[in-house]
């Protein structure tokens, strides 16, 4: 009994500790990593598993349009989703497994059709806390930017819409 | 005296050396109670230089009473005597000679020493310590006949004076230094020499440099002096727009002004640039690159090291009388180490460790090293193996590529044996013979420990030898002839598969990707929502989860522990980098990253011929695999983050680099 109230008293005191450093860290913003000051900001978005976000026949379409996976493995290749908003909704799927040298395969078309508009790989290796892609604005097909690492230096692109496909508008190196 | 001025990769290198004892007293730093210092053996204030070969680690209460001198009165004969000095070879020989009686090695190199099983000592060359610029001078005159250029060199003339970078390519990877790594490696300050002694860097075109000076284009005219000078007043321009107003500038030469009273550190981050992206940096001669010559032989990106570790001992030798030698164990790359000698085999003759006779026999009981100066094997590789009628001395590769070592003359009367190095020239085609020395190495006498690296003459075959009685320098009959005809390994008749030479095809994929150092490190990065951390390691950036470089760190003693610490985010040492991840397992887990897609894809259908991928368009597609994926589709329009190219045209250009490649290079 002696033993387990002493063990209860030193898991408080430990946790107790663990809390003000957590406070103190958070005050004096000393966490491990320094996050850099992006150029191009915007709102980070949010992937989800894929089948949450569209139908499994437009995964199946992307897949059949992009890569050589055949037929009878489309169930099981993982695929991320996620939605930006404008006047038209544009879908991104991103390929977490089918990655070469440039990096992970990813797919934008507009919800309402199966025609992709953009089509890119891009590294998903990134320092904590910079996200991948950032929806730019909200315009009626919206701009996004894309984060990639340049050495010791953040890459961003900024990807927006020409009226055909997305083109990279603006390429810029943060210190 | 020791100096706080010491970077602290050089204290690192000095305690690694020695250690991390005393080399004073021999105590160590691992049970002292005060930090040891690196001292200077050579005062700096008798101008001793920060150099490797004049530092030594050292307790502090050596380092004190050592403080700034050089000598002592003798306590016993009151004479005043020179201090002891750590790194000098009279010390290592007083060494020897008082353990193994009888048995003596003498060399003019920095040495250590080993402990073998059995007790016994061996003197070996400390790589840690020794550079170019430390090696004897070359001992004979010769020539060579190289494809585009003849190259003399005289007797006495310094090693350094000779070789080029290219030459040191293969076996040291040197052009992936920069004059940062060089001066963060010797101890020097490169930065500080004249830029006319940086003669690779006064080669160049303004335009070049503007591409491959971090930085440069930014820069106002007026913050870097040199091209201030060479342009006149446009101070206020940046280099960028100097370029677009004048585009004749572009092609101007830096050496078109007066370096001289300019240092290297007047173009900014000149220093941060790779050797290997300066135009024509395969022909800068070594000693024209600031700081290179000083760099110990085991700093360099691919350190030179022990191949092997067999020792033996010199039973007998014997002079050029003898004939019909057959258990050798020297040769060439190209014939074998185990070449034997018909005539002239004058030779030493080696023995175990324990045996002290010829009662027992042992493994390496009878067995003969010849001498290269009466016998020539084959050498050379690829459109450099004519040289020299494609002879070389027969010798052994115990330190690897960078030099053979070659057995001089045997003398019986003196018992005792010198041994020479021999360097060679190399090109992006190909290595000529080993033709360049002697260069003097090791004398031994008998009983003495020697050794000889790796079993190597137990896998190969017994081959043809040519008895001569000069050397091959000597010989200067050097001609560049057609060595289409000779079998030999080189980097453009390396391993085929599915009609791919698969060194030419890394060659071509890696030419089309951003180059890295072996030793880069990347930054912690995560991805998959944090599922998959690390940082991307070496030439090809591997993250510590590639399987290609995980299964061969995880290889090694250690080196899962070591991936673990990467992927929690530890950022690796060289030496880490070196222990677990060298340069040749980097260029492995590429290659077999490449030989595995190359497979994949030859059974696969290409639609626009219904039939399997071969040839141009198997190499398109190996190319659109490594950058896309094994799941990428076939000529896919995807492109890169930067929307430039698609897999398509990655795979075309990896095709049309490829096949350049052939035309040019083979």
């Amino acid at each position: 009994m002696k033993k387990s109230l002493l063990l209860f008293k030193v898991g408080i005191a430990l946790a107790s500790l663990h809390v003000v450093c957590a406070i103190l860290i958070t005050m004096l913003g000393l966490s491990g990593c320094t996050k850099p000051n992006l150029a191009l900001t915007g709102k980070p978005l949010e992937w989800e598993n894929a089948a949450d976000v569209v139908s499994p026949e437009v995964i199946q379409s992307m897949l059949q349009q992009t890569t050589s996976i055949p037929a009878n493995q489309w169930a099981s290749v993982p695929v991320r989703a996620t939605k930006m908003h404008g006047q038209d909704s544009i879908v991104l799927l991103s390929f977490p497994q089918i990655c070469g040298q440039l990096g992970c395969l990813s797919v934008a078309f507009p919800e309402r059709s199966l025609h992709p508009i953009w089509n890119a790989y891009w590294n998903p290796n990134l320092p904590r806390g910079i996200p991948a892609v950032v929806q730019h604005n909200q315009q009626d097909i919206p701009a996004f930017v894309v984060n990639q690492l340049n050495g010791q230096q953040i890459q961003q692109i900024l990807y927006a819409w020409d009226g055909s496909q997305y083109h990279p508008e603006q390429i810029l190196l943060n210190p | 005296m020791s100096s706080a001025r010491i970077p602290a990769s050089i204290r690192r290198v000095v305690a690694a050396r020695a250690r991390n004892y005393c080399e004073y007293c021999r105590c160590s730093d691992r049970f002292a109670t005060e930090s040891f210092y690196v001292e200077h053996i050579q005062p700096q204030s008798a101008d001793g230089a920060s150099v490797l070969e004049n530092l030594a680690w050292s307790c502090m209460d050596c380092n004190g009473h050592k403080h700034a001198k050089t000598q002592a009165t003798d306590p016993e004969t009151g004479e005043t005597v020179a201090l002891f000095h750590p790194l000098c070879l009279v010390c290592s020989l007083w060494m020897i000679s008082t353990i193994d009686s009888g048995q003596t090695t003498e060399t003019a190199l920095p040495t250590q020493i080993e402990t073998t099983h059995t007790g016994q000592s061996l003197l070996l060359p400390d790589w840690s310590v020794i550079s170019l610029s430390m090696l004897p001078p070359i001992q004979t005159n010769g020539q060579a006949k190289l494809s585009d250029r003849s190259i003399r060199w005289n007797a006495g003339q310094p090693i350094n004076e000779v070789l080029r970078l290219g030459d040191l390519a293969s076996s040291l990877h040197a052009e992936e230094l920069t004059l940062n790594l060089i001066a963060e490696r010797s101890g020097i300050a490169p930065q500080d020499a004249a830029l006319s002694q940086f003669e690779l860097a006064t080669q160049q075109t303004i335009g070049h440099l503007a591409e491959i000076v971090p930085n440069l284009v930014e820069r106002k005219i007026s913050e870097v002096p040199p091209i201030r000078e060479l342009v006149g007043d446009k101070s206020e321009q940046t280099i960028a727009q100097l370029l677009v107003s004048d585009p004749a500038i572009a092609s101007r030469l830096l050496k078109s002004i007066n370096l001289d009273t300019y240092s290297v550190s007047s173009i900014p981050y000149l220093d941060a640039v790779p050797l290997k992206d300066f135009q024509n940096w395969q022909t800068a001669i070594v000693n024209q690159i600031p700081g290179l010559s000083q760099v110990p032989l085991n700093a360099f990106p691919q350190p030179l090291n022990l191949i092997g570790s067999t020792i033996a001992r010199i039973d007998m030798i014997y002079g050029a009388k003898e004939i019909k030698r057959n258990r050798t164990i020297s040769g060439s790359y190209q014939q074998g180490f185990s070449v034997a000698c018909t005539d002239n085999c004058a030779y030493i003759e080696l023995d175990d460790l324990e045996n002290t006779g010829r009662n027992q026999r042992n493994r390496s009981e009878g067995l003969q090293w010849i001498s290269g100066k009466y016998q020539t094997v084959d050498g050379g590789e690829g459109c450099l193996a004519g040289i020299n009628g494609g002879k070389e001395p027969t010798g052994r590769h115990p330190f690897g590529s960078l030099f053979k070592v070659v057995v001089m003359e045997p003398s019986e009367q003196s018992d005792q044996v010198d041994t020479a190095l021999y360097f060679r020239f190399s090109s992006v085609c190909g290595s000529s013979p080993y033709i360049l020395g002697p260069v003097p190495f090791f004398q031994y006498s008998a009983n003495s420990l020697m050794l000889i690296g790796a079993p190597d003459w137990q896998a190969t075959s017994t081959g043809q030898s040519t008895p001569t009685t000069s050397t091959p320098a000597e010989q200067a009959a050097f001609e560049s002839t057609d060595s289409s005809k000779r079998t030999s390994l080189t980097r453009c008749a390396g391993q085929t598969v599915q009609g791919i030479n698969l060194d030419r095809v890394a060659q071509a994929l890696a030419a089309l990707e951003s180059q890295q150092d072996y030793m880069a490190v990347g930054m912690y990065t995560c991805a998959d929502d944090g599922k998959n951390c690390g940082r991307a390691l070496g030439k090809y950036q591997f993250m510590p989860y590639n399987e290609y470089a995980a299964s061969v760190i995880q290889a090694k003693p250690g080196g899962e522990e070591f991936l673990q610490r990467v992927q929690q985010g530890n950022a690796p040492s060289d030496r880490d980098l070196m222990q677990f991840f060298p340069p040749a397992d980097q260029d492995q887990a590429f290659q077999n990253a490449i030989l595995d897609k190359i497979n994949a894809s030859a059974e696969e259908l290409d639609p626009r011929t219904g039939q399997r991928f071969k040839g141009d368009r198997l190499i398109e597609r190996v190319a659109q695999k490594h950058f896309g994926g094994d799941a990428a589709a076939i000529d896919s329009q995807s492109s890169d983050a930067l929307g430039e190219l698609s897999l398509l045209t990655y795979g075309i250009k990896t095709r049309n680099f490829y096949n350049a490649n052939s035309q040019s290079r083979c």
